[in-house]
């Protein structure tokens, strides 16, 4: 199964890595371009307002600049990246009739120079009508509430419900029920690259954008049809992205504002935002007030699960749809109960608009779900992870109208973090200040919705093979920063039977890499862009056997086999000839015809969620000091079910990367907003924990094979940053008796919670 | 982004320095480590035509003692204060305060007179030398004049250096025999982190190593620049040091607080965080005057 373990499951440092810690790298803002013009934007400087006259008069007159535009000279189509749902699609690059948040585009405006460029900007004059603002889904939803979008009734743009079983009467015969009321704050991507795009004019009114983005597809398909123009007139180019997290996955306003001035002006056109903007206007992590009722017997069966969820989606949509239905899912993940009821409402409010973040939902329903399984163990009077045991998920169980999961590493997992935590001593042992606690997770492997509405395959990939023995990968997976540069050319490499280095890649170039990918996100570019990758390997591989067995003259019998660059028969070695003769060889029989194949993959007959779910536990060590209620984690231990690690190395970078996200989530972050104002938008204010912060971390790998992965892989991207909140929730309550129900937990919530203060 | 244009001297000696300073006074701002000057005039809050180096100044980087009295020279980085034995052994809140300021990039490059004269409310070299009676040497056109630190700071971001005027020197009394130090800062991240709170103590024990012969206890971040809480010292001196009298001198520390709410954190809880602190900065000094 787990063939060339010399690439498969090895731990080889990123190829793209070098030129990344040495400078080389070439993110966006290092690329200019002769006659390259600076954009600037004019945001809204009210959180809800109507838009009376937009005055750039001043902006003209000011030496240098060469082009303003607003909405009221764009085409003034909506977009979104629900293709599939057009009412869900509520956006406009630059706002026409009114703007919703602080920060809102209203006016972009591009001149010699980018001090030029910010001062003709702030030269734009807005005349506006005020219009009473809201903060919280509470008011956005209470009687006679402003309206943001008068399509959505009550603030409300979309709710999805799931029910099955027979939830009232399995409430009514459980031993043990519980209800509990969460709520979970925004955070920042916080990314080390800003947003920064360049659009550069092509011949025949074509345009080519290069973007640090992680969707480089979707902003293809969005740009041309918000610029009204045909897609095959708009060429992405991905540079090297310095992280995404989920903020980079939608077109942006920039985007456009590059573009359309790129071809008014017929000069390249750059933006690249601040820190500050980022901070004060980003996209962010959904706040979220969540509502979950349980219901046990008394052995711990877990019957029923009634979840509501309301989603803070600041003033658009965004990804706030798909975090809503995945809520709804990662709500019944991991224990299997006979009835469940979710209903998940996303609510418009006057901020800037929550999108995706890493987990993509789960990390707020998780929150919820595994702080409640730690609260409902203490009373039932079982362990914690006895009680998960009771409860838990393995291979071949089937989710109501989601999926079968065909691989699980849960119970494992259970098993090994509660071995190498020490946690049966350690949860026995009571000292004040010091606790132990515990959360889990799962997660997609990719999405198998396609509310974008592609019509190609999910993922693709191109494969040519030369005579010299060396290979060209062309794909439109996209590496922000997690690694697929070099995981996907293992996953080449070994089915190939090549050295890693002998393969070239070519990525993510809309007009030179094979249709289509949607992107990175949900955890999907090892699992679908591995898999295409494969189906294209084969293809190839089938080109070159004949090449054997004509030389050798084999009994059609043989197998043959592709190992350290050569081609050889499978039960006889030694009958062999290297790699790069048999392409010669092949290339002469086809009269020249290179050796090129394209591989795709899209999950089918894989339900309505993901092809493959990661599994796992995390369990954090916390010491509180009780006199100023400051948290210190102290230590964590992960088990984690990726299924086959294609790169060991990558995995546990990875996890250590979710747990800063998850510490500075459930301990620090925070935007501190006035009347939708940010108020803290530089990195000193906004406490995004530093190196020293980190604790030391213990990862234990639980080995399952997934079927529909690549060698076996499932995610190992998102998955992890879903734990460690309620793991250091729970230990907290552990070491001080105060449980959180809300993020994030600081100094003066312990405090007061441990009734030190009033 | 990028610097707003400005003229750039690199003066060669002390005089030198007071000359061109006098000569922009207004217009012209002094460059050290640069850790905050740069940082502001790339965001565009400071826009100063004129930067006078002192990198070309020689002597401003060391620490000397002299006749009963100890000299930090301005140009020492939190980095160097942070390992100097003669600190620690001279005036060891400094250290302490210097070994927990901004990152390690930041305290290779942090200069303490840049620190005073940026005078933040939580300056983590500030509040240790107002702890540590410390006085500032102002050179200006018309010669020298020394400052004691509590009369220094005026404002956030305020003091009383005159803009032709050059914090040429740091000074304090020895430290009497039995003196120990201590700092505490709290903030929600171990590195580039404003405090919450800050406290610095200095305490000086009598012969019979337990009564407070002397006391000296420095609040950051409870009021517009860093303060002295003359309360505390009140309680302390006389008393036999130990957890009570020090609890009570917190107390009274908490008293002379005058904390706001921000976006960094509440007014109560800083207040209260100034009795925790305070009690522990005196305990952490009281373990090193008794030379443990």
């Amino acid at each position: 199964m787990n063939h060339n373990p010399k690439i498969i499951g090895a731990s080889i440092p990123r190829l793209d890595g070098k030129d990344k810690v040495t400078g080389r790298a070439l993110y966006t803002d290092d690329l200019k371009f002769p006659g390259m013009l600076y954009g600037a934007l004019h945001r809204s400087r009210l959180p809800h307002a109507r838009i009376k006259k937009v005055d750039t008069s001043a902006a003209k007159k000011i030496k240098g600049v060469k082009d303003v535009v607003t909405g009221a000279d764009t085409p003034q189509i909506k977009y979104g990246n629900w293709r599939l749902v057009p009412g869900s699609q509520d956006e406009l690059p630059l706002a026409v009739d009114k703007v919703r948040f602080i920060g809102d585009e209203i006016a972009a405006v591009c001149a010699v120079d980018r001090e030029t460029a910010i001062k003709a900007a702030e030269a734009i004059e807005v005349e506006y009508e005020e219009l009473p603002a809201i903060y919280s889904v509470e008011e956005a939803t209470a009687e006679g509430a402003p309206l943001l979008h008068d399509e959505s009734p009550g603030n409300v743009s979309l709710t999805r419900e799931i029910s099955y079983g027979d939830l009232e009467g399995l409430l009514a015969q459980a031993d043990y029920v519980r209800e509990d009321f969460f709520k979970v704050h925004a955070v920042s991507h916080a990314y080390l690259e800003p947003c920064s795009s360049i659009a550069v004019p092509e011949e025949g009114g074509r345009v080519t954008l290069y973007t640090s983005t992680q969707t480089p597809y979707i902003v293809q398909c969005l740009l041309a049809s918000t610029l009204d123009i045909p897609e095959n007139h708009v060429r992405v180019v991905k540079t090297q992205v310095g992280g995404g997290f989920g903020g980079k996955m939608e077109m942006r306003p920039w985007e456009f504002a590059a573009a359309f001035m790129a071809l008014r002006t017929g000069r390249p056109v750059k933006f690249t935002l601040t820190r500050s903007d980022e901070l004060a206007f980003g996209r962010r992590r959904h706040p979220m007030s969540i509502r979950s009722k349980v219901g046990f017997t008394k052995d711990g069966k877990l019957l029923a699960k009634d979840f509501e969820v309301m989603l803070d989606g600041g003033a658009y949509n965004a990804m706030g749809p798909t975090a809503t239905f995945l809520c709804g899912t990662f709500g019944n993940m991991l224990y299997n109960f006979q009835a469940y009821r979710y209903r998940g409402r996303h609510v418009y409010t006057n901020k800037p608009p929550a999108s995706a973040m890493r987990g993509f939902g789960a990390p707020q329903a998780a929150f919820a779900q595994e702080s409640q399984m730690n609260m409902a163990a203490e009373e039932l009077g079982i362990d914690p992870i006895d009680l998960r045991l009771i409860n838990a998920m393995e291979t071949g169980d089937v989710i109501p109208d989601v999926a079968t999961i065909s691989s699980c590493g849960f119970k494992e997992s259970l098993e090994k973090v509660r071995q190498v935590s020490g946690w049966d001593a350690k949860r026995k042992e009571k000292k004040p200040g010091v606790g132990l606690g515990i959360g889990c997770f799962s997660f997609i492997s990719g999405g198998v919705f396609n509310w974008f509405n592609t019509k190609y395959n999910f993922a693709a990939a191109e494969v040519t093979v030369y005579p010299d023995g060396t290979a060209q990968l062309n794909t439109m997976a996209c590496d922000i920063g997690q690694g697929p540069d070099t995981v996907l050319r293992q996953i080449l490499a070994a089915e190939l039977g090549i050295g890693i280095e002998k393969i070239r890649l070519v990525s993510m170039d809309t007009a030179l890499t094979p249709k289509a990918d949607l992107g990175t996100w949900g955890s999907r570019v090892t699992l679908m862009n591995g898999n295409a990758i494969i189906d294209a390997a084969k293809k190839i591989k089938d080109m070159l056997k004949p090449v054997l067995f004509d030389h050798l003259d084999l009994n059609q019998i043989h197998e043959i086999a592709f190992e350290d660059d050569r081609v050889l028969v499978k039960a006889n070695p030694k009958k062999s000839m290297s790699f790069g003769e048999c392409v010669y060889h092949a290339l002469r029989g086809r009269r020249g015809e290179p050796l090129t194949a394209r591989g795709y993959y899209t999950p089918r007959d894989k339900g309505l969620v993901s092809p493959a779910f990661s599994f796992g536990a995390q369990v954090a060590e916390v010491a509180v000091d009780q006199d100023t209620g400051l948290v210190t984690v102290t230590n964590t231990y992960t088990a984690h079910d990726c299924g086959v690690a294609i790169n060991k190395m990558a995995v546990e970078g990875q996890l250590e990367g979710a747990i800063q996200m998850g510490l500075g989530y459930t301990l620090s972050e925070a935007f501190v907003m006035e009347q939708g104002r940010t108020l803290n938008t530089s990195f000193l204010d906004y406490k995004m924990p530093a190196a020293e912060d980190m604790p030391p971390s213990t990862y234990v790998e639980v080995e399952t094979y997934e079927p529909e992965g690549p060698f076996g892989a499932k995610e190992a991207g998102e998955g992890l940053a879903i734990p460690t909140a309620p793991a250091i929730a729970d230990a907290v309550y552990q070491a001080t008796g105060f449980r959180a129900l809300e993020l994030p937990i600081t100094p003066e919530k312990v405090l007061k919670g441990i009734g030190r203060l009033k | 982004m990028l610097l707003p244009r400005f003229e750039y001297h690199q003066p060669a000696s002390l005089d030198e320095a007071v000359e061109v300073l006098g000569q922009y006074a207004g217009e012209a701002a002094v460059l050290a480590g640069g850790t905050d000057l740069l940082v502001n005039m790339k965001h565009q809050a400071m826009a100063p035509s004129h930067l006078v180096s002192l990198a070309g100044v020689e002597g401003l980087d060391q620490a000397s003692a002299d006749g009963g009295r100890v000299t930090v020279g301005p140009l020492m980085s939190a980095a160097v204060l942070a390992q100097s034995e003669f600190i620690a052994a001279n005036a060891g809140a400094l250290a302490l305060g210097a070994a927990v300021l901004g990152s390690p990039q930041v305290r290779t490059r942090a200069t303490v007179g840049g620190n005073v004269c940026n005078a933040r409310p939580a300056a983590d070299m500030s509040v240790p030398l107002l702890a540590l009676g410390a006085r500032a040497v102002l050179t200006g056109p018309d010669g020298q004049r020394q400052v004691d630190l509590e009369e220094f700071f005026v404002g956030p971001g305020q003091t009383v250096r005159a803009p032709g005027e050059l914090l040429s020197a740091l000074e304090m009394d020895a430290p009497a025999p039995g003196t120990g130090w201590g700092y505490q800062k709290l903030g929600l991240r171990k590195a580039l982190e404003i405090s919450l709170v800050n406290v610095a103590a200095a305490l000086s024990l009598e012969d019979d190593g337990k009564t407070i012969k002397a006391a000296r206890v420095a609040l950051g971040a409870v009021a517009p620049t860093p303060i002295l809480a003359p309360g505390a010292a009140e309680v302390l001196v006389g008393q036999a040091a130990g957890g009570d009298v020090f609890k009570a001198a917190g107390q009274k520390a908490a008293a002379d607080a005058k904390p706001i709410d921000d976006h960094r954190g509440s007014a109560w809880y800083r207040r209260e965080m100034v009795a925790v602190l305070t009690a522990r900065a005196l305990n952490q000094a009281w373990a090193r005057a008794q030379g443990q």
